[in-house]
């Protein structure tokens, strides 16, 4: 009788540590999914290799559903050896991702992020294009520092900018046809417009966030 | 051409004197930070005088007008700056000793046909009428505002296309009505009224308050 009862102990015991076994493999497997994710984004990130600054954790789609599936099947073994441990388990992890998504959200996306991608698509393409093609070029963003200092005659923005004067009017006309820089027509200076100022803050912003490492790994 | 046309409006002493001609070339004659008042080559130009000192004159004929009602704000620059071409006639007021007669030509019967005039004294009277009809619908206001203060100037244009538009400006102020397009600019501040659309601006901190 007391022979039985050791002999089930014992099946128990080592059923107990093939589902350890088990479960570590498992996790090998999970953490051998995290270092390829990794390596792939490493790989195709934009930046050059130089530049690319290590990240600080794991690169994990939280929303990824392979990824919560595991996580709940290893709850839920976890919770046979005790149904105790399973929910405390369950609740830490459950918990945890929750926090990471807040948290990874409100840096990447910021608090009024929109879950469904509405707001991101509300702008039209050929518009966004509109506002931002006359931004990309190092001239007139020079050029709208320097307007930010004071309101500019064309001679002195010739100057101070370095270009020719076959260069600066497409320059300014491009500025100004997307409402980023006005002209006066009775004293002839240029100035900024409220959405220059804001485009060059968009600017700054952009940089900032690349700059503290921020969005190098997000894909 | 006898100067009985002139005129005395209480103590203004403002008379009209004589046609004294056709512009000879484009010429600027009032500008201000904001604003820029031009008349076109071949418009008749008659005098105005206060006590004897020339301080204006109406223009029949062509002319350009150029406003910058734009204002600087912490948050950027708001506003817009636009440019009219007027067909009719002008009335121009400036600060004694502050005016500069365009420069002119004698003026012949064919000249005055382009303005659909048959003699001197049809373009005299017109000119009399666009004189009279500007202090009976402003004495008041010229008293108060333009007389005493004796800073800026005025303009009231009777454009074929877009009716009567009044100019008023002086340094960095402007109040005008340009067809739909109404405008009072102090300093920083701005106040537009284009059709339906308005903007307000408040102060060098930037509030901008869009209605319409």
């Amino acid at each position: 009788m007391f022979g039985r009862k050791k002999d089930k102990e014992k099946e128990r015991e080592d059923e107990l540590r093939d589902e350890m076994r088990r479960l570590e493999e498992q996790m090998a497997n999970l953490r051998r999914r995290m270092e390829k994710e990794k390596d792939y984004r490493r790989e195709h990130s934009p930046k050059s290799p130089k530049k690319l600054r290590r990240a600080k954790g794991v690169n994990i789609d939280l929303d990824d559903e392979v990824f919560q599936e595991e996580m709940e099947e290893f709850g839920r073994k976890m919770g046979a050896y005790g149904v105790e441990l399973g929910d405390y388990i369950k609740t830490v992890v459950s918990d945890a991702m929750r926090g990471a998504n807040r948290a990874m959200r409100s840096v990447f996306i910021g608090p009024s992020w929109d879950p469904e991608g509405v707001a991101a698509r509300q702008v039209p393409p050929e518009e966004a294009q509109r506002l931002l093609a006359p931004l990309a070029s190092e001239e007139r963003i020079r050029i709208l520092y320097l307007l930010a200092d004071f309101p500019r005659y064309h001679q002195d923005l010739m100057e101070l900018s370095g270009l020719k004067p076959g260069t600066l009017p497409h320059h300014l006309k491009q500025l100004e046809d997307a409402g980023y820089v006005t002209q006066e027509r009775v004293r002839g200076r240029y100035l900024i417009t409220i959405p220059g100022r804001m485009a060059l803050k968009l600017a700054e912003y952009l940089h900032n966030q690349m700059t503290s490492g921020i969005g190098e790994d997000t894909g | 051409m006898s100067p009985s046309f002139s005129l005395n409006y209480r103590n203004r002493d403002l008379v009209l004197g004589a046609l004294a001609g056709r512009v000879k070339q484009p010429t600027d004659i009032a500008q201000s930070e904001k604003a820029l008042l031009s008349v076109n080559e071949g418009s008749l130009y008659f005098p105005i005088f206060h006590r004897n000192v020339e301080v204006g004159g109406v223009f029949i004929g062509l002319g350009q007008v150029i406003v910058d009602a734009i204002v600087e704000t912490k948050r950027g620059a708001i506003g817009q700056s636009r440019e009219f071409l007027w067909n009719g006639s002008l009335l121009m007021l400036s600060e004694d000793g502050n005016w500069s007669p365009p420069e002119t030509i004698p003026v012949k019967g064919k000249h005055l046909k382009e303005y659909l005039l048959e003699s001197v004294d049809e373009a005299q009277e017109r000119a009399q009428g666009i004189f009279d009809r500007f202090f009976e619908h402003n004495r008041d206001w010229f008293d108060e505002t333009f007389i005493q203060r004796r800073r800026g100037w005025v303009a009231q244009i009777f454009d074929r296309q877009r009716g009567k538009c009044a100019l008023i400006a002086s340094g960095d102020r402007i109040v005008l009505k340009i067809a739909d397009w109404k405008v009072v600019l102090s300093g920083n501040k701005l106040i537009e009224k284009d059709g339906r659309k308005k903007v307000v601006v408040a102060g060098r901190g930037g509030t901008v308050i869009r209605l319409g």
